[in-house]
């Protein structure tokens, strides 16, 4: 079953094309591009900057860009190296130094190579299985089912919690949530 | 795993902890290569698409699409006005006076309108830069007339008007026209709304009702005009604080709850009903990232005096107890 929806997700972005689809490729991706952006770049602002800088070019240059990657690929690698310019140019105040020296040291290290979604769960999961059991936890439930870190360590109920069924819950739900979308994006930018 | 990074991950670090996390990771080689993963396994799952991703790509969209055609337009009037130029040129002699009523009828003017939380830039082709606040919407004409730069607000907008002393220029709204030569200055002026103000940072400023020009209010530096219940006010400014919008922070200094509200409403484009009208009575003061939204804003003022709301999506409409 988990098969059948990876092959729906890859499907829907084979099909989507910059010329044809520009409209529907921004509200896909802008805000996962502004969140990845995000982790690194401390000035949320400047953030959106380097993701709305993108979409500008692709814009610009919608005729004329040919992508011969994935999709997926196409604009995580094109974030990555965009926040990595910005990380190397950029000066922070005095008491950022040391966290944005830190985050380009970070996102310099991320080498994983990303052709899909489906790439970018397993990386997750992979990552999650190195960590030690606690932090498994509460990442799983800070990040995936928004908890604070306070009430996971309140709960101290961690022995249901596998990996499996966790990130199984969580990722399941993303699928299904961006596979009824779709429909809904047709309907709205008309096309 | 060092508790520092987990909580540094789940976004609930003090600043003094952060601090303290910073210089342990100078010297622990161990625990920085444990950070440096966590990070990146937050950005990875940063990548995954989630709940609000639409909406908010929707909207982003719309101010993307409105801008960039906005542009074209420029453009493709540039294109127009260069083979005006030529015609004219050629022209100008023997059709002296054809030439004058061509150039009238071929004014044609730009649009930019801005959305809720958001601002805007825009250079005329005079020079003058002119900031615009979320929810806020500017008329001007592609090419200025050779008397008078003409204006059109609705809104909020930071003038810095090139100098032109035989060409006046005029910043029109709802309530008042606002003529300068040259100068730096503000003006709040939403229409329907009844607060207005302008406030003069250089130069001098005439304010005046198109119909009455005679009846003029003239500004020095440092001074603010207010229109309250239909009567001019003018005061000294106390604090620049107020432009911090230009670069996206909204700046309240001893401000009454209820005008904190109003300016939120515009800013956010959403309906706040204040239910409990003690709160009226208190004032704050505080600088909030415009990016960061209405909601941010409305938790943190409750940390000094509590008060609780709701929003409601549907009817774009917060209700505060």
């Amino acid at each position: 079953m988990l098969m059948e929806e990876h092959k729906e997700t890859r499907t829907v972005e084979a099909e989507l094309d910059l010329f044809r689809d520009f409209d529907r490729i921004y509200v896909l991706y802008f805000s996962r591009m502004r969140r990845f952006a995000e982790e690194y770049i401390l000035s949320r602002e400047d953030a959106e900057n380097v993701v709305q800088d993108i979409f500008t070019m692709l814009w610009e240059h919608r005729t004329s860009i040919i992508i011969r990657s994935s999709l997926t690929a196409y604009l995580f690698n094109l974030t990555k190296n965009r926040c990595l310019d910005y990380l190397r140019h950029q000066s922070v105040a005095e008491n950022y130094k040391k966290e944005q020296v830190l985050k380009l040291s970070a996102l310099e290290q991320l080498n994983e190579v990303v052709n899909s979604d489906s790439d970018v769960e397993r990386i997750i999961r992979e990552a999650i299985q190195r960590l030690p059991e606690k932090c498994r936890v509460i990442f799983i439930k800070n990040r995936f089912h928004g908890k604070k870190y306070r009430e996971i360590a309140a709960e101290l109920d961690l022995s249901e919690s596998t990996v499996e069924t966790q990130m199984g819950i969580a990722l399941k739900r993303l699928r299904e949530d961006l596979k009824d979308c779709l429909p809904l994006l047709v309907f709205l930018l008309g096309c | 795993m060092n508790e520092l990074i987990v909580k540094y991950i789940a976004g609930e670090i003090s600043e003094k902890e952060r601090l303290q996390l910073f210089s342990l990771l100078e010297s622990d080689e161990d625990m920085r290569k444990e950070f440096l993963s966590a990070v990146n396994l937050r950005a990875y799952s940063s990548w995954l698409p989630a709940d609000d991703d639409l909406s908010e790509g929707i909207g982003k969209l719309m101010a993307f699409k409105k801008h960039h055609s906005n542009k074209h337009r420029v453009m493709r009037f540039m294109r127009y006005a260069a083979v005006a130029c030529v015609a004219i040129f050629c022209s100008v002699v023997i059709f002296h006076k054809f030439y004058v009523a061509t150039e009238d009828s071929t004014i044609s003017y730009e649009e930019l309108y801005v959305p809720s939380g958001q601002r805007a830039q825009v250079k005329l082709h005079d020079g003058t830069v002119i900031w615009l606040n979320a929810s806020s919407h500017l008329r001007y004409p592609s090419r200025f007339a050779k008397s008078e730069r003409k204006v059109e607000l609705d809104g909020e907008a930071f003038f810095d008007v090139v100098k032109n002393k035989e060409c006046p220029f005029v910043v029109s709204t709802d309530k008042a026209d606002i003529k300068v030569l040259g100068t730096k200055f503000n003006v709040f002026a939403y229409k329907g709304r009844q607060e207005f103000s302008t406030s003069l940072l250089e130069g001098s400023v005439k304010l005046y009702n198109p119909s009455d020009e005679a009846h003029s209010i003239y500004m020095k530096p440092n001074e603010e005009v207010e229109l309250h219940e239909g009567r001019w006010i003018k005061h000294s400014l106390s604090s620049p604080d107020f432009l911090l919008w230009k670069d996206g922070l909204y700046s309240f200094d001893d401000m009454p709850f209820g005008e904190i509200i109003k300016k939120l409403e515009i800013y956010y484009d959403i309906k706040i009903m204040v239910k409990n009208p003690r709160l009226n009575v208190y004032k704050f003061s505080g600088k909030f990232r415009q990016i960061d939204g209405v909601e941010s804003i409305l938790r943190i003022m409750q940390k000094v005096h509590p008060f609780a709301y709701s929003k409601d999506d549907k009817l774009n409409r917060i209700m505060i107890e």
